[in-house]
């Protein structure tokens, strides 16, 4: 054993040098975020695609309602109330488009080349929820800039846009956690997509995304407030446009944080569970 | 061309020890025993190949040895580490290419090496340095900027070698690294394998299901069927065990007595009639002037035993029309220790 151990530490000189495991972590993590981002520059693809929905639905939907919401009452232009759901929804689709990264890389095996690379396991989990969050909330900014061209306007200080923004990344990560959930199970790619697909809608229809809650059956709202958006929504609304909050901030906070730590917890421990046993 | 693929000389002392030790090394997945009990040991400096059909067991015992799939029994080490305990060590110590290319297809061969030598903590101006060089050993020059995507299956399969070679790694695992390739770039590739055996004294582990590729590249060759090594030397004891050439004399003359003849004959091991050269029974018999082809065993090699054997022919009145000598190789070898015939 003695003689073993001897050798080994003739080997290690001079190779690259033996970094903590800390360290280690922090260089795959920068790493993996770094090529993501470089991917995502390149492809105008993704951007474009992402932001399509939104665009859409601020200039159709947005602009017709507003002449017919007039008698809601909702304390802000329909444009500025539809805004926080809005960017919210671009969030969600770019979180999981980052969980589409991680499985991608899984099903056609660049995964490869990071487990056999000196960083920790988790650095690949990690890595690729970093630049999810990037991702989710350069394009929730991006929303709200073209919500401005709209007409919309801020009534907030530095701060409450901060916090806003904050709660944007909270509510993106909890998404992020699930799609890598997801994402480290899915065979093949159109099953993600066919969930990608089922979880837009409903995730913006129930919730008080572009109505106000006291205008939904009854049932329906039931279904409302087990929907995070909900939540991120009415915080966002009131940091960002100065609106009468439905639910208030101390509620929102708190159900936030618990939903991200859910659906971290959850794309981490699915992440344990295969990466033992990655494809091929 | 100066290649710094050490950054690790190998102090005399060490002369001596395996780069790769294998010993009883499983994997089982559910009933099935995809690698069962394979010992492997290679030493510094060697390239081993290891051979065998789709589904053998090699990609998966070289998952186990790169630390990717944990083995279920058994031990590894790769240059002293243990592949289990020592996990991260290893990883620093290998570089590795997979059987499929796998690439992201929309970035620049640059911007893929720069990523790999960053994973690695290697420092910018190494990258850029070790870029420079290892794109000219490959060949990429002209490519390296765009992106993968406009790459042919050789030009990936070189950037993939380039990967491989990036960090400077003491042993180098190359899975199929010719699967799917023209002639012109596997012998492109087969070049820069011997040269970084020859120059760098880099340690390879290759799998693959061509018999040429093993014999042109292995100092030592496995034969893996059924998650086990059947058997394992250099090609040429692999080859030798099967016996010498095999000379086919093709004529006219009395087939028989040129038969029998050589068949009493101590440097001989058989001689025969191959069954579809037969043109039929009766003309077996008879001694018309057709042309026969007569098979012949040998014991000692062929070119040596030419001039015995024409001068036998012509003995027993049998006309040499053309001889032809058949070497066996590793295709022979792998059937007679799996009885299977590999696809080449």
């Amino acid at each position: 054993m003695a003689t073993v151990l001897r050798k080994s530490q003739q080997l290690t000189v001079g190779s690259p040098k033996k970094t903590s495991n800390w360290s280690g972590m922090a260089t795959g993590v920068y790493t993996l975020w770094l090529k993501h981002m470089r991917k995502f520059r390149s492809s105008s693809m993704e951007l474009g695609g992402t932001l399509a929905t939104p665009i859409l639905w601020m200039l159709l939907f947005g602009v017709c309602m507003e002449g017919m919401v007039k008698e809601l009452n909702l304390g802000m232009s329909y444009q500025a109330y539809i805004t926080p759901g809005i960017m919210l929804l671009t969030s969600l689709t770019a979180a999981v488009l980052g969980g589409a990264t991680l499985m991608i890389e899984r099903i056609n095996g660049v995964i490869k080349e990071y487990l056999v690379a000196p960083i920790p396991r988790l650095a690949v989990l990690l890595g690729t929820m970093a630049s999810g969050l990037t991702k989710a909330i350069i394009q929730a900014v991006v929303v709200l800039l073209m919500s401005f061209v709209l007409g919309v306007t801020l009534h907030a200080d530095f701060s409450g846009v901060l916090i806003g923004f904050l709660l944007v990344g909270v509510y993106s990560l909890g998404f992020v956690g699930i799609a890598a959930a997801v994402a480290c199970q899915s065979k093949s790619m159109e099953s993600y997509h066919t969930l990608i697909m089922l979880m837009n809608l409903p995730v913006l229809f129930l919730s008080n995304a572009i109505y106000p809650l006291h205008e939904m059956p009854a049932q329906l709202r039931v279904l409302a407030y087990i929907n995070p958006t909900t939540y991120a929504a009415d915080a966002i609304r009131g940091l960002f446009f100065g609106g009468q909050l439905e639910i208030g901030l101390w509620i929102d906070i708190p159900v936030l944080l618990a939903f991200m730590v859910a659906g971290l917890w959850y794309g981490f421990r699915s992440f344990q569970k295969t990466v033992a046993n990655p494809v091929g | 061309m100066t290649l710094t693929l050490e950054r690790n000389p190998v102090s005399q002392t060490n002369r001596r020890e395996y780069a790769i030790e294998a010993i009883q090394l499983s994997k089982t997945y559910g009933p099935v025993r995809a690698v069962d009990g394979v010992d492997l040991l290679v030493e510094r400096g060697q390239v081993y190949a290891l051979l065998g059909p789709n589904g053998a067991g090699k990609t998966t015992t070289i998952n186990m040895l790169t630390t990717l799939t944990t083995p279920s029994g058994g031990s590894a080490r790769i240059a002293g580490f243990d592949v289990v305990q020592e996990a991260a060590e290893v990883r620093r110590q290998i570089g590795v290419t997979f059987q499929e290319t796998v690439m992201d297809k929309s970035l620049s061969g640059r911007v893929l090496l720069d990523i790999h030598g960053r994973l690695y903590k290697m420092p910018k101006a190494e990258i850029k340095a070790r870029t420079a060089e290892l794109v000219r050993l490959v060949e990429l020059e002209d490519a390296i900027d765009r992106p993968v995507k406009t790459y042919s299956g050789g030009m990936k399969r070189r950037l993939e070698l380039a990967r491989g070679l990036m960090t400077s790694p003491q042993v180098l695992f190359l899975d199929e690294p010719t699967l799917g390739l023209d002639p012109h770039n596997r012998e492109g590739i087969w070049t820069y394998i011997a040269y970084l055996k020859r120059e760098k004294g880099l340690t390879l582990l290759l799998t693959t299901h061509y018999m040429d590729e093993a014999e042109k590249l292995a100092d030592r060759v496995g034969i893996i069927n059924e998650g086990k090594i059947v058997v394992e030397g250099t090609p040429a004891e692999l080859i030798g065990a099967l016996g010498a050439d095999v000379v086919n004399v093709t004529g006219t003359g009395d087939t028989n007595r040129f038969l029998e003849a050589l068949r009493e004959r101590q440097w001989v091991s058989f001689a025969d009639v191959p069954q579809e050269a037969k043109p039929g029974e009766a003309t077996t018999e008879t001694t018309e002037a057709q042309e026969q082809t007569v098979q012949v065993g040998l014991k000692i090699e062929a070119g040596r035993s030419l001039k015995p054997l024409v001068d036998l022919a012509e003995e027993c009145g049998f006309a040499v029309a053309d001889m032809a000598i058949k070497r066996p190789g590793l295709s022979e070898v792998f059937f007679k220790y799996t009885g299977r015939r590999l696809r080449d």
